[in-house]
């Protein structure tokens, strides 16, 4: 660890052309089954970030689902984002050297809030005026979507083709087949999701977060502070993200308040259409809703795989498995035959 | 013949031990880790109770709805997974209803063991 201490502020000394980098503490910060988080504390002598440094260094953490980009990537993704005005941590530097840490890692400003799901839904003093974070949400992630290829920097986002939809439906029966054991449920899920695929979007594929929901948003007292965890994002269709944020499985037990387990979701829509200046198709999204469970599902079968393999021995993903029936539920509900 | 108590009372009342009298003194980082215990001895405690119940339905459904003998539970499952991909039965098929219900009941059964409250919530 010493060692590794000495490697990153070697680095970024470098990094921040200062003459001096020192670190005064390097904490973990809980949350995060992909990525480990690291409040980082330090005196930087000379240089323009001069003073006294709080930042969060970002690692990968040793269970990685298969989805999830690198972290060279996801930086890329964060500078896409801040730069286009979406509220995120300010992406700082990357060292995507794994000889200096272990791992690559990038430093992010540190910003104050809470991002967990479950209290976020019932804690009201956090973000106390709910209908306006519904409505920052919405309008953050019109933001997002007014991203548009090409984007210099992005080059590595694969095009979804023939769509978005049918991208992810060969894309989720690969996951599933390269596991050892057979889903129905979830292939009756895919079976769906490929009858029912929307075209791919007319107006052209958008950046989408792709890990859109409560619980990878900051809160404070005041508000929303931040939209976190960029690892999935990608060019898609927009309406997967709104699937996705307000899909039952997301809502933290408060399945009235669909949009996120926090608002209403025709707010949310009016907030994103205002915003977006493009109209929410209702039926696409509840196509991308049955998508988000269906995709829950599958990485809570990688995650369990990863245990029952020997990869990462770890309860946690042990009981991830146990999700998948809940979900085949909620699926298999939304898509009784008529 | 096995000694008294059976297992499945050793786990409720190692359980209810680890809930009420060790997890409150686990350090808060620690918590979780005592509920996800507790939560793991839970799931064992059902499927325990409902033995192979579910299983033997799930088989019987199973070779009904594929007309095969096979007694293979995983073989049985493969098969469904495949005819349902290619659209020979499920979505679709004239059976559709039918692979419908028993996705259902599989599905229901495996959450009442893995987490029964979800099943409450719904209804």
């Amino acid at each position: 660890m010493k060692d590794k201490i000495d490697n990153i502020q070697r680095y970024l000394v470098t990094a921040t052309e200062a003459v001096s980098f020192s670190i005064t503490a390097l904490e973990p910060l809980s949350g995060g089954a992909i990525q480990e988080n690291w409040r980082l504390e330090a005196d930087v002598i000379g240089g323009p970030h001069a003073g006294r440094l709080v930042a969060v260094l970002r690692t990968d953490a040793p269970s990685v689902v298969a989805e999830s980009r690198g972290r060279a990537e996801e930086f890329a993704l964060l500078r896409a984002a801040f730069a286009a005005g979406v509220i995120v941590p300010e992406p700082l530097w990357l060292a995507a050297d794994p000889a200096i840490a272990g791992k690559p890692f990038f430093v992010m400003r540190h910003l104050l809030g809470v991002a967990d799901r479950f209290r976020i839904v019932k804690d009201m003093s956090l973000a106390p005026d709910r209908p306006a974070l519904v409505r920052d949400l919405a309008t953050q992630m019109a933001r997002i979507h007014a991203i548009r290829p090409p984007i210099s920097g992005l080059e590595f986002l694969p095009e979804p083709s023939p769509s978005p939809a049918i991208f992810w439906v060969a894309r989720y029966r690969a996951f599933l087949d390269s596991l050892d054991w057979p889903f129905p449920g979830l292939e009756w899920a895919l079976r769906w999701l490929e009858l029912n695929a929307p075209a791919a979007p007319v107006s052209g594929v958008a950046l989408c977060h792709n890990d859109f929901r409560t619980g990878n948003y900051l809160v404070d007292g005041s508000g929303l502070t931040a939209v976190l965890d960029w690892e999935f994002a990608g060019w898609g269709d927009p309406m997967a993200d709104i699937g996705w944020f307000c899909a039952r499985c997301w809502r933290a037990g408060k399945d009235e308040m669909e949009a996120g387990g926090i608002g209403i979701r025709e707010d949310f829509y009016a907030a994103y259409e205002a915003a977006s200046g493009c109209r929410i198709d209702g039926g696409a999204v509840v196509y991308w809703e049955v998508m988000a469970h269906l995709r829950w599902a599958v990485i809570a079968a990688q995650q369990a795989a990863r245990h029952i393999d020997g990869g990462q021995v770890s309860l946690e993903l042990a009981l991830i498995g146990h999700v998948v029936p809940e979900l085949e539920l909620e699926i298999l509900r939304m898509t009784e035959p008529d | 013949m096995r000694d008294r108590p059976e297992i499945i009372d050793l786990l409720i009342v190692a359980r209810r031990l680890l809930r009420a009298e060790l997890v409150p003194l686990l350090p808060p980082e620690q918590r979780l880790d005592g509920l996800m215990i507790a939560n793991a001895i839970a799931i064992a405690i059902r499927q325990l109770a409902t033995e192979n119940g579910p299983l033997d339905e799930e088989r019987y459904s199973l070779q009904a709805l594929l007309g095969s003998d096979s007694q293979d539970l995983l073989k049985l499952n493969r098969e469904l997974a495949r005819r349902i991909r290619t659209g020979a039965v499920g979505i679709g098929a004239a059976d559709a209803d039918h692979v419908h219900l028993h996705l259902t009941r599989v599905a229901a059964d495996r959450v009442a063991e893995s987490n029964p409250r979800a099943l409450c919530a719904r209804r």
